[in-house]
This record gives C-alpha cells, sequence and structure tokens, in this order.
C-alpha cells in the first residue's frame, strides 16, 4: 500500500461530492464507453462510500472510472486509497474527477469519518460568524412582502416573517439597541427557493441573521437563506459554544 | 414511406437509484452532424456543477456530463455548426447571474467557459435565458457563430424588459455581447418571462416576447413578433417589422390576452408558454403558438404568417387545457407543434404527449407520444427542432416503465422491468419509486397521406 498522497488546495472533504475508498484495478483505462482510456485514468473497485449522492445508489462493489487530479506519482494496481472527486460522467457506468486522494489506513478511515461528522458544524459555524444578528425568538405573524417584487418562475416570492426577540446571542451592529422587540426576516416563499428556510406562525427558535444589499432588499429587513440560518432550540449549547470561537 | 419514431428515457443506466424531477427540457442537434444531441433538464448533480445530457449517437444511448459551471435556476444549450453554445441563470451566491457559455466540444468532459455574464441587482435578474445560435453560410461574416440569448432582464424592473443578448462571433477570443430591448411599448410592470427566437439562414431573425400591457392586471398580455433582416447586428437591431396598427416596433400577433398566471394546468404552474419557429426555406414564414385562459381553461394557439410577420392568420389549432408549445419546421415546410394536454378529470388527470404534424395548417396528424400520470411538474417549456425533414424533441413526464404509456414504444437506459412496472436500482435489487424523467423522440418518413395537405 502506498502512503504517497496527492492533495487540491480546496479542502477536499467539503469540495468533494463522492467520497470513497477504492482498490485500483486497471491502470490507463476506463469503464464507461464514453471516456475512452488513457494516462490519467484508472478504474477502481469501491469498497465503502463515505459520501454520496442518494441518487447514484450503493456503490460498493462496482467499478468506477476515475481521472486523477494529476499523472504523478502514479498509482498501481491493488493499490487502496481514499478518493475525493467531484461529479464528471454518468453513462453506462460512473466516471468522476479526481479532487485528491491519500492512501487508506484504518487511522486514514476514522480521519475521515471525523471530519466528515464535523462538516455540518463547520458550516455552522461559519454561519455564525458571518451573521450580523444571532437571535433566539419565535415567529409571531407572517406577513405579505412590502417589496414590489417582479413576477418570475425563479423570483423568491418573499414574504414576512415578524419575530419576537427572546434574546440576542450575537450583534454585530454599532449602536446596538438594548434588546429589539422583534425584527422583519424576510424569507422565501417559492419552491424553487427549496433550501432557504421557511417560515410559518409560532416556529421557534435560532435565527442567524444578515443583510443582503445585492439582492436590493431595504436595510431594516433581515434574511435567513441558507438551510442553517435556523436551528431549533435544541442546538441553542451548540451555537452558544460556537460563538465564544 | 411510413413514419418512424424513437423514443428514449435519457437517464442512463449509472442513474437508475435517482429520483429527481428531472423537468423543464430543452434539446440541441448538431447542425452537422446529428448524431451529437444535447439535452438539458432540472436534474440535479449534487455537486458544483450542472449536467447536461449528451448523446453521439442519435439519441440511442445519453450520457450525462457536468459541464455547466455553477448551479441552475434556467439553462439551455444550443449546438452551432463550430460549438456548443448555453445560458444559465446561476445561483448561488445571490443575485442570480445569467452566464453566456461555450464549449467547442461538449463530449470532452471539460466545464464550458463564460464568455458573457449578466449579474441580477435591485432585487432582479436575466430571467429564462434561452440561447439560439447559427453559423453564418455565406459573406459577410461567414464561418462566424451569431449568438442569441433571449431573457427578460428584470434587473431594470419596473420596465420593459424583454431582451436579447447578442454577439456577432461567439468562436471569437473576446465574444463582444450587445444588450438589445425589444419591447416598444409601456408595460404594466415588465414583460413577460418568455423570449423565443429563431433564426433564418439569410439573416432574418425572428424574436417573440409577451409584452405585458396596462390597464389589465399585471399578466394581461399581448404577444409580440420582433423581426431583423441583417442578423440583429447591426446599429438598430430589431426594427425591421412595425405593427400594421399603432405603427410601432413588433407585429401584435394577439393583443389583451389573459396569459394565466398562478391559473395552472395538472401538476405545473403556467403563464408564459410562447413558442416560435421559423421555416428554414421561406425566411417570410414565420409560425407562433402561446397558452392564454379561454372560459377559464389554458388553451393553446397556433398562427402563421407568410409576409414575414406583417400579418397573421387567426387560430390555424387550438388545443385546451395543453401548455409547453415547442414548434419547429422542417425543410419540406411541414410544421411540427409539440405540446402536452391533460386529460381526464382530478385525481385521475394523465398528461398526454401530442406532436401535431400539417403543412398548411388546414389539416393535422395528431402523434401521441406519451400517455403518463401526472404527478409532479414537469417543467415551463419542452422543445422541439427539425434537422432537414426529421423532427428532434424532449419533453419530462412520468417514468413508470409501462408500454402502454408509450404508443409508439420506449426504450429505457435506467433499470426498469415493464413486466412489473417497477423501476429499479442499478443492481436490480431495490425497487425505486417512479418520478419525471426527460424522454427524448426523433420523427423521421412521413405518412402516405401527407400530401393530401400540399398547399
Amino acid at each position: 500500500m502506498s502512503s504517497r498522497t496527492v492533495k487540491s488546495a480546496a479542502n477536499p472533504v467539503d469540495a468533494a461530492t463522492l467520497i470513497f475508498k477504492a482498490t485500483v484495478a486497471r491502470i490507463n483505462a476506463s469503464n464507461e464507453p464514453s471516456v475512452p482510456p488513457g494516462p490519467g485514468l484508472i478504474v477502481a473497485r469501491v469498497d465503502a462510500v463515505l459520501k454520496a449522492s442518494p441518487d447514484l445508489g450503493n456503490l460498493v462493489g462496482q467499478e468506477i472510472t476515475i481521472q486523477l487530479a494529476t499523472k504523478r506519482p502514479a498509482m498501481e494496481r491493488g493499490e487502496q486509497a481514499i478518493f475525493y472527486a467531484t461529479d464528471w460522467v454518468y453513462g453506462k457506468r460512473i466516471a468522476v474527477q479526481e479532487l485528491s486522494h491519500h492512501a487508506a489506513t484504518p487511522a486514514a478511515d476514522k480521519q475521515v469519518a471525523r471530519v466528515l461528522d464535523e462538516q455540518p458544524i463547520r458550516h455552522l459555524a461559519s454561519r455564525i460568524r458571518g451573521a450580523e444578528l444571532v437571535i433566539v425568538g419565535v415567529v409571531e405573524a407572517i406577513k405579505p412582502s412590502p417589496l414590489d417584487e417582479p413576477l418570475s418562475f425563479n423570483a423568491p416570492q418573499w414574504k414576512v416573517a415578524s419575530v419576537r426577540v427572546e434574546s440576542v446571542l450575537k450583534s454585530t451592529q454599532r449602536r446596538q439597541p438594548s434588546i429589539p422587540n422583534s425584527v422583519n426576516v424576510l424569507f422565501p416563499s417559492s419552491d424553487d427557493w427549496a433550501p432557504a428556510p421557511k417560515f410559518t406562525k409560532g416556529r421557534s427558535g435560532i435565527f442567524l441573521l444578515r443583510h443582503e444589499p445585492k439582492l436590493g432588499i431595504p436595510p431594516d429587513f433581515f434574511l435567513a437563506l441558507d438551510p442553517a440560518d435556523f436551528q431549533p432550540r435544541s442546538a441553542l449549547g451548540r451555537v452558544q459554544s460556537l460563538l465564544k470561537k | 414511406m411510413g413514419v418512424k419514431i424513437k423514443v428514449v428515457n435519457m437517464v442512463p443506466l449509472s442513474r437508475s437509484s435517482e429520483t429527481n424531477d428531472d423537468s423543464e427540457t430543452n434539446l440541441s442537434v448538431n447542425p452537422i452532424n446529428k448524431r451529437q444531441i444535447a439535452g438539458t433538464a432540472f436534474t440535479p448533480s449534487g455537486g458544483p456543477n450542472t449536467l447536461v445530457y449528451l448523446s453521439k449517437n442519435g439519441g440511442d444511448t445519453w450520457t450525462v456530463n457536468a459541464i455547466v459551471p455553477g448551479q441552475t435556476g434556467d439553462y439551455n444549450t444550443k449546438f452551432s455548426s463550430r460549438a456548443l453554445y448555453g445560458g444559465n441563470l446561476r445561483w448561488p451566491p445571490f443575485p442570480l447571474t445569467m452566464d453566456v457559455l461555450r464549449t467547442k466540444n461538449p463530449f470532452i468532459g471539460l466545464l464550458m467557459a463564460v464568455i458573457d455574464a449578466r449579474p441580477g441587482g435591485g432585487g432582479g435578474f436575466f430571467d429564462q435565458p434561452w440561447v439560439e445560435t447559427r453559423t453564418v453560410g455565406k459573406k459577410p461574416g461567414a464561418g462566424k457563430d451569431h449568438v442569441y440569448v433571449g431573457a427578460n432582464d428584470l434587473t431594470i424592473f419596473p420596465g420593459a424588459g424583454a431582451s436579447i443578448d447578442i454577439c456577432a462571433n461567439g468562436t471569437g477570443g473576446a465574444p463582444v455581447f450587445k444588450l438589445v430591448r425589444l419591447d416598444a411599448r409601456p408595460v404594466l410592470g415588465q414583460d413577460g418571462p418568455s423570449v423565443r427566437i429563431g433564426i433564418h439562414r439569410s439573416g432574418k431573425v425572428y424574436a417573440a416576447f409577451f409584452g405585458w400591457r396596462p390597464p389589465g392586471g399585471r399578466t394581461t398580455s399581448d404577444v409580440v413578433v420582433v423581426r431583423d433582416d441583417h442578423w440583429g447586428i447591426g446599429a438598430t437591431p430589431f426594427k425591421d417589422l412595425l405593427d400594421s396598427v399603432d405603427l410601432k416596433r413588433g407585429s401584435r400577433v394577439v393583443t389583451g390576452i389573459n396569459v394565466g398566471w398562478g391559473v395552472g394546468l395538472g401538476s405545473d404552474r403556467t403563464g408564459s408558454d410562447l413558442t416560435l419557429a421559423v421555416d428554414p426555406v421561406r425566411a417570410s414564414v414565420v409560425w407562433v403558438a402561446w397558452c392564454d385562459v379561454q372560459g377559464g381553461a389554458i388553451t393553446l394557439h397556433a398562427r402563421r404568417s407568410t409576409d414575414s410577420g406583417k400579418t397573421w392568420s387567426g387560430d390555424l389549432l387550438t388545443v385546451p387545457n395543453a401548455k409547453n408549445p415547442a414548434l419547429a419546421i422542417g425543410t419540406d415546410h411541414r410544421v411540427g407543434l409539440l405540446y402536452q394536454q391533460v386529460v381526464g378529470t382530478s385525481p385521475n388527470w394523465r398528461w398526454e404527449e401530442h406532436l401535431q404534424l400539417s403543412r398548411s395548417g388546414a389539416n393535422w396528424h395528431d402523434i401521441l407520444l406519451a400517455k403518463t400520470a401526472v404527478k409532479s411538474w414537469t417543467g415551463d417549456y419542452s422543445y422541439l427542432e427539425t434537422r432537414g425533414r426529421e423532427f428532434f424533441g424532449i419533453f419530462a413526464a412520468d417514468n413508470t416503465p409501462n408500454h402502454t404509456n408509450f404508443p409508439h414504444g420506449v426504450h429505457y437506459q435506467r433499470k426498469a422491468d415493464f413486466t412489473t412496472h417497477k423501476l429499479l436500482d442499478v443492481t436490480g435489487a431495490t425497487v425505486i419509486p417512479p418520478s419525471i424523467d426527460p424522454f427524448f423522440f426523433k420523427l423521421s418518413g412521413r405518412r402516405d397521406d401527407d400530401e393530401d395537405d400540399e398547399e
């Protein structure tokens, strides 16, 4: 087993859409008919899947084609590695583009599993760092948006959640009021903006809020567009812990 | 000679487990190699880039390649003789940006290059980008790709945003695009999302759009056709067709219709169903079809002009409860109109996918391509085009494997059991629930009685 490692610049765990442990079966080869075999390509048998879209089903035991990030150091037949990859070609078989790989060892397996487990926390920490206002609150009312929004199938179809503030966990506003009684949170009601949190009257939890001036939103409205921008009350301890870091 | 129809479920074997709504389909056939075809649908990649369906064997088999940079809110691709171009409403980040994309070979797996970007702003964006292109055959400009990206520019909301982003040399080193506004009349807030373009080899370029007009509701609309006789690249583009009544730019095919925004049909939304096609031989012959509300029902209308858009026929085809019209015309002057129609009563609605063919518009030959369950969203458009006398099209439909759903047959690449009517994962061990898939079709040959309709 080789200990050679190929790295890409970005964090491969976050950048990769597919992370798997596989054993090299053939060098300079492809098992996807639309991808001609050649240098820089290998076919590997998947031994374990660490991260993958459910659209791909169970990949364990399947052979997939990998376009290596670099041609050197060369991989060898029988070599087992953990590959970080992104989508490339879906045909009769799957071909992926490697971001990086490293040797598969028990320690490496644990390390990857740990980093994957921490991925949501890292994302939440990033959203907390970028938030202007983090509050615990409850949605008291849903109101129509005052914005004159163009009609489009891609439009957010804004609505306003009037959120009663119970406590402020973070505020970057210079002239900080003591504690605002309530804040207006614009949120997209359109299904086309599915990942963004949708609010209903009575929903309570932790709101990670910011302004988005590029969207032409007036400054008296906050937004929460990322799925992580709303957390249940049960996540309070985690959020407070991340705020201290 | 009889008609030959081929229908193919485009989802490849390796994605047999997917359950997405792969809806809102579009298609392009390489004009110099009709075995090369590109298709688009809302098929999520799960990664940073967007997928394009590709075939190198005339649509018999398909791969899905992640070659559009970024994720998408709306996109399509079109071949010229020299490249594949794309229009993509990219997000995130916000606000949404319209990218114009290019690759000289989509089959080698490289990301398409961004050759123009129109960022959103002020709460708006360039809505529903729709790319069309043609390589110029004769001087001046022979060999250059003219690229047209129709869109509704909502960054100027409130205002008339129907526009085309035009480039006279798409394969150049640094393509230059010029944004041309199309609507010369006052709008009530904005135009509709759809801008559709038809390019004739002579350099005559047509475009159709919905001009939303006062004093009605926000979606009371005219269907307007504009024309440019010199590829749309002169100093005053798209001013070659004036309305015979108000003498303003753009011939009004119909005025004051209700486009049905928010009305809905089956499982789908409605409000911007529009298509245009120019006869590939006779540049003066152009067809338009749209949907509006008639007696409470979404209704499709098709009309024709034989004098370059100056005057228009009455309805040559009217179809109730229909949407997603797509027109194309063959070199034998046969017009094809693809659409989907709801039949039956709720909750037992069915989508019927029809291809109607005619030469004069007087008699139509109706071909039923699919009759499938109404379960989920199929998208805001589908597409049809011709190469010579052959029709190539794409539509989105429920993928339950049942031969009775496809009267002219169907080929599935993904794992499917037509005996039990079950989809299966790639190993065949797990049943996969039905969803919406893109379906390619090709029609070649003619019916024996086609000549009965000769003009």
